[in-house]
């Protein structure tokens, strides 16, 4: 260093930031030992983070221990993120929604159409997909929902899958109006089970939402590139041809009360 | 999580998948914890507020992320924002901390090879190790390494005043700045 004594200071800090050559050649070998003056200068200076250090010290320090899972947290957070668009019930409710999800269930209420379809990854056997739902309306009523159905805002929709393979899937909200919402990412498991996330129902609130909407379930069977192919669609926002599905139409209109 | 594993991750985040969201969320809680948890002033209370609000700022803004890699800069930079001003008694309303958050992501330097995380964390581990045995080491082993404890309840355990913690935590990563710093530097050098 031209000067053996000097330290970082207000003067030294900006000639570092201009990346004065011969600062910086100076202070990475000053730096690179323990010096009280300087690191007394980096713990007071916190507002002009020129180098980015902090983040780079916070980052690393954050990483020192094991993070363990944090369900709390989670929940709270996706609570705020999500709702109103994602709803999740717990305890009783789940139970008693879980029951009528198993009466709505048959028969199925995947519509004809898309039965005759053939869902053909390429070179894949196609499998088959259906889809029932039920709402739980604000007076906390169970509502068994069929095709074309009326529901209000208010309600939280759970939906139930009938998969002839375990697949990768996502669930989607079509409106005629606006771009297609995607609700997330999901595992399916062979048979006929509640859509899950994390050991809870998945719900679906309608809060916003006014007039033809239909829920997508699109599955794509187990495979290598099955968990790519559901991930891209979620980015792009589109439900593939590809991808099998199974569709529920319904129409959310203010002030309706389903009987 | 590899650095591909979270790119992934936040680009399936940005299409809408809750499951992402998941993920990152339980990758990076405790780092952003740990930055609130530094801060004697904040109560247990106003720690997970901390947590909660730079989890909510950056998935909402995450589309704005320039580089993936800078995510977990990025959100230590939200959290200690969001804990410097709630431990001055400021609650942030508006659009201030934020516009500054995004603000120092946007013109985040790539980082160096020679600082890449994992470089870091044994950068850090040797910082500790280095330590003399005594009341700075056995702070920071139980704040850092341990990773569970806040700055108020290592100050209850250790009988000392609140800001004592804090500013034997705040001298060690004023350390931790000046060996990064060092490395920066040489990277720049060369
Ligand atoms: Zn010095």
């Amino acid at each position: 260093m031209s000067d053996a004594s000097r330290h970082l200071d207000a003067r030294s800090w900006k000639a570092l930031r201009d990346k004065s050559p011969e600062e910086v050649a100076d202070f990475s070998t000053h730096l690179s030992q323990p010096c009280e003056v300087c690191e007394a200068f980096l713990e007071r200076s916190d507002e002009d983070d020129a180098f980015g250090v902090e983040s780079l010290a916070d980052e690393a320090l954050g990483s020192m221990s094991t993070p363990r899972e944090d369900a709390v947290g989670w929940a709270r957070l996706r609570r705020r993120l999500w709702t109103p668009r994602r709803a999740w019930l717990a305890g009783a409710v789940a139970v008693a929604a879980a029951a009528v999800v198993a009466i709505a269930v048959l028969p199925p209420v995947a519509s004809k159409e898309h039965e005759d379809r053939s869902w053909r990854l390429k070179g894949v056997a196609p499998m088959s997909l259906e889809l029932s739902a039920v709402a739980r309306l604000p007076d906390g009523t169970l509502h068994a929902v069929t095709e074309d159905d009326l529901l209000p805002p208010e309600a939280v929709v759970l939906v139930r899958y009938r998969a002839s393979e375990v697949s990768d899937a996502m669930l989607v909200l079509e409106s005629p109006e606006g771009p297609a919402q995607m609700l997330g990412g999901y595992t399916l498991e062979a048979g006929t089970h509640d859509l899950k996330e994390a050991g809870e129902l998945a719900g679906v609130s309608l809060a916003g939402e006014h007039g033809p909407r239909v829920l997508v379930l699109a599955a794509w069977p187990r495979g290598p590139r099955s968990a790519a192919a559901r991930d891209a669609a979620l980015t792009q926002r589109l439900v593939p041809e590809e991808a099998a599905q199974a569709r529920l139409r319904l129409r959310v209109e203010p002030g309706y009360v389903a009987p | 999580m590899t650095e591909e594993e979270i790119s992934a991750c936040i680009q399936r985040a940005n299409g809408g998948a809750q499951d992402a969201h998941r993920e990152l969320y339980q990758r990076f809680h405790a780092s952003v914890r740990r930055v609130a948890l530094g801060y004697s002033a904040l109560g247990p209370a106003e720690v997970e507020d901390v947590v909660q609000e730079t989890f909510v700022r950056a998935f909402r803004e995450l589309a704005r992320l320039e580089h993936p890699r800078a995510f977990g800069r990025w959100l230590v930079t939200i959290a200690r924002h969001h804990s410097q001003a709630l431990s001055r008694g400021a609650r942030i309303r508006g659009r201030a901390a934020e516009d500054l958050a995004l603000e120092l992501e946007t013109s985040m330097p790539a980082i160096p090879p020679a600082l890449t995380l994992e470089r870091r964390v044994v950068v850090v581990r040797e910082l500790i190790e280095g330590l003399p045995e005594g009341p700075e080491k056995e702070t920071v082993r139980l704040f850092y390494l341990e990773g569970e404890l806040s700055a108020r309840e290592i100050a209850e355990r250790l009988g000392l005043g609140k800001s004592a913690v804090t500013m034997r935590l705040e001298r060690f990563r004023a350390r931790v700045k000046r060996e990064l710093l060092a490395r920066l530097l040489a990277a720049g050098v060369e």
